[in-house]
């Protein structure tokens, strides 16, 4: 009886009073898109219905013109017939945003993919927003450790900053960004992480997930899901989806971090888009807002000020090149938009160095701001003998006899390379890169063979674990390297090292 | 300058208003004879298509489950022509899957009271 007078108090709070809607109809269906006339007074970006016979279709206005209107489908356009009457909502795109998307993998209308039930969120998110003002920013000055030693030692990232992974297809940019993910494990103040996969196979997306879930990575991230599979629309939504995502967390004081694989597929679906919609194309048949579709999804990336919360908002963009071609229209796009760029090369890749990412051709223009003391004490002379061993390097293809004091530096130099190559799947925490890049740049790994560095350096790891794990907590707390500090790990990195003196 | 075509096309449109079609064709040839002496002639295409616009919006379809009685339907032509602003020449339509009630259709506007639809968020309300 209960379910009765329920229903009969729902059915009482009916409005039956029918208004006056405003409506359009369906002219055309192409791909993905439509035409419609009528729909007066539609803003742009607002949500349409599609009212067909069966189920209804979500679209979104785009172009206004002055009869028609055009729309994207979200969803199968083959649901959209000629002469479906079109309702407005009057409600501009958004995707709801909270806590409870914390662990799930969403569509880029924020629906659950994962079978785990639906989503109940208090707070929705504009798919659409303009990026946080120069009043409210700070500058960036906390690191986001990426647990990958070349990239923290080198070319560090800071909270709030935008990075560039770019490299050609066969490159382990998102391998890389995955294992940043994982690292976020180890961090103290850790940042929920969205990842946003554009266009990828169905397979390759679960087989990422399940890597998440496995690592218990999951806990912290949110995933967000266009497959190849599904409309151009969906592509292009992807990523300002996850920057929406992304932004609660950022308006609630909180760090969050977001990866974009891939912006190149992004800009193919706003190409399509683009095109069957009629916009006049451009530079290789992009229309002429290519730019700002990345800038503005870019620029939503920030560090607030205090005021604001202090809350952050990294984003890690991925740009797949041709031939390694930086050169490109959507490559140089990204690049001049991100505050710095790592560039994979495939060159490394096929010489077996990993991850491949070319210090040269690498750079954070947020710089040493975003490292700890610790890293900033010993990153300097490292970058400083890298240098001089790739001048080296290259000199020596040339010349066979070299003074010893030559070959002093060219074997330091190659134990570095040797050091700084890294295992998919295995971001180390911020006091082992301390430790490793350490035994480095001290020349403490002068004798011992190039073959063995790897071995080597898991014995320094076991040791510190083992013998000395108030030194390495010591390095986490402070992240900073007092003078004994520096000392015991002279003394335990040589005492690690005994075994491979010859 | 507003859209020229358009305020042609407007009065043209007014011009035509409940003429027979002797008196049609005379207010054609004297809108055209305008049109000429102000050297506007290249905007005919534009008329046109205003015209058409003006046609479509004039329009306005009835969608009743059954035929009702002449007095009933003038009193829901009555009614909505006040809702729906301007004149409308209400096209009747028979579609019993809407079970009772009207829809009244034009090209920028809906007003949906059937039985269907109303049935219809019943159900979405309650699932």
């Amino acid at each position: 009886m209960e379910i009765l007078d329920y229903l009969k108090k729902e059915i009482e709070n009916l409005d039956f009073n029918s208004q006056k809607e405003e409506i359009g109809q369906v002219i055309e269906v192409k791909d993905g898109t439509a035409k419609i006339s009528g729909l007066l007074n539609v803003s742009s970006m607002e949500i349409i219905k599609f009212e067909g016979k069966g189920e209804e279709v979500l679209g979104i206005a785009l172009n206004l013109e002055e009869t028609e209107v055009g729309a994207i489908i979200l969803g199968e356009d083959s649901k959209v017939r000629q002469g479906d009457i079109v309702r407005r909502t009057g409600k501009v795109i958004s995707v709801p945003v909270g806590e409870e998307m914390i662990g799930r993998v969403i569509d880029p209308l924020g629906r659950p993919l994962d079978g785990k039930g639906k989503i109940e969120t208090k707070e929705f998110g504009l798919i659409e927003k303009i990026g946080p003002s120069v009043i409210e920013r700070e500058a960036v000055d906390y690191p986001l450790h990426t647990g990958i030693k070349i990239v923290d030692s080198l070319i560090p990232i800071g909270r709030g900053q935008r990075e560039l992974l770019l490299g050609d297809r066969i490159s382990t940019k998102s391998s890389v960004a995955i294992d940043v993910i994982l690292n976020q494990k180890n961090e103290a103040r850790r940042p929920i992480c969205i990842y946003v996969a554009i266009g990828q196979k169905r397979s390759k997306i679960a087989r990422t997930i399940e890597i998440l879930e496995k690592s218990g990575a999951m806990e912290y991230t949110i995933v967000v899901v266009a497959a190849s599979a599904d409309p151009a629309s969906f592509w292009y939504l992807a990523p300002y989806c996850g920057a929406a995502q992304g932004e609660y967390f950022m308006n609630s004081g909180r760090d969050a971090l977001v990866i974009y694989d891939d912006l190149t597929k992004h800009a193919w679906a706003w190409r399509e888009v683009a095109l069957i919609l009629r916009r006049p194309p451009g530079r290789e048949a992009y229309p002429g807002d290519i730019f700002y579709l990345h800038s503005r999804l870019l620029e939503r990336a920030a560090r607030l000020s205090k005021a604001k919360g202090g809350g952050s908002l990294t984003a890690l963009p991925i740009i797949e090149t041709q031939a390694g071609d930086i050169t490109a229209y959507v490559p140089t796009n990204v690049i001049s938009i991100t505050d710095g760029q790592l560039f994979f090369d495939a060159g490394l890749y096929l010489k077996g160095q990993r991850p491949e990412i070319n210090v040269g051709l690498s750079v954070s223009r947020v710089g040493s701001a975003a490292q700890t003391k610790a890293m900033k004490k010993i990153a300097s002379t490292l970058k400083l003998e890298l240098a001089q061993f790739k001048e080296l390097e290259a000199f020596l293809e040339f010349a066979e006899e070299v003074d010893q004091e030559t070959r002093n530096k060219i074997e330091r130099g190659q134990r570095m390379m040797m050091l700084l190559r890294q295992d998919e799947r295995a971001p180390l925490p911020f006091e082992k890169e301390v430790l490793s890049v350490y035994a480095a740049v001290k020349g403490l790994l002068d004798k011992v063979k190039l073959s063995d560095i790897k071995q080597a350096e898991k014995d320094i790891f076991e040791y510190f674990e083992l013998m000395k794990p108030e030194v390495m907590a010591n390095i986490k707390a402070s992240r900073d390297l007092s003078p004994e500090v520096i000392s015991e790990l002279e003394k335990g990195i040589r005492e690690s090292l005994k075994k491979y003196e010859v | 300058m507003e859209n020229e075509a358009k305020t042609f096309a407007k009065a043209f449109a007014a011009a035509l208003e409940g003429k027979d079609e002797g008196g049609q064709k005379q207010t054609a040839r004297n809108f055209l004879e305008v049109v000429a002496r102000k050297k506007k002639t290249y905007l005919l295409p534009k008329i046109l298509k205003e015209l058409e616009m003006i046609e479509k919006e004039s329009e306005a379809v009835l969608v009743l489950a059954r035929d009702l009685d002449q007095g009933a339907k003038e009193e829901i032509e009555e009614n909505l022509k006040v809702k729906l602003g301007r004149d409308k020449k209400f096209k009747v339509e028979i579609d019993q899957s809407i079970i009772g009630g009207f829809k009244a259709k034009t090209n920028n506007f809906l007003i949906d009271s059937s039985i269907k639809t109303i049935i219809e968020n019943i159900r979405k309300k309650l699932v």
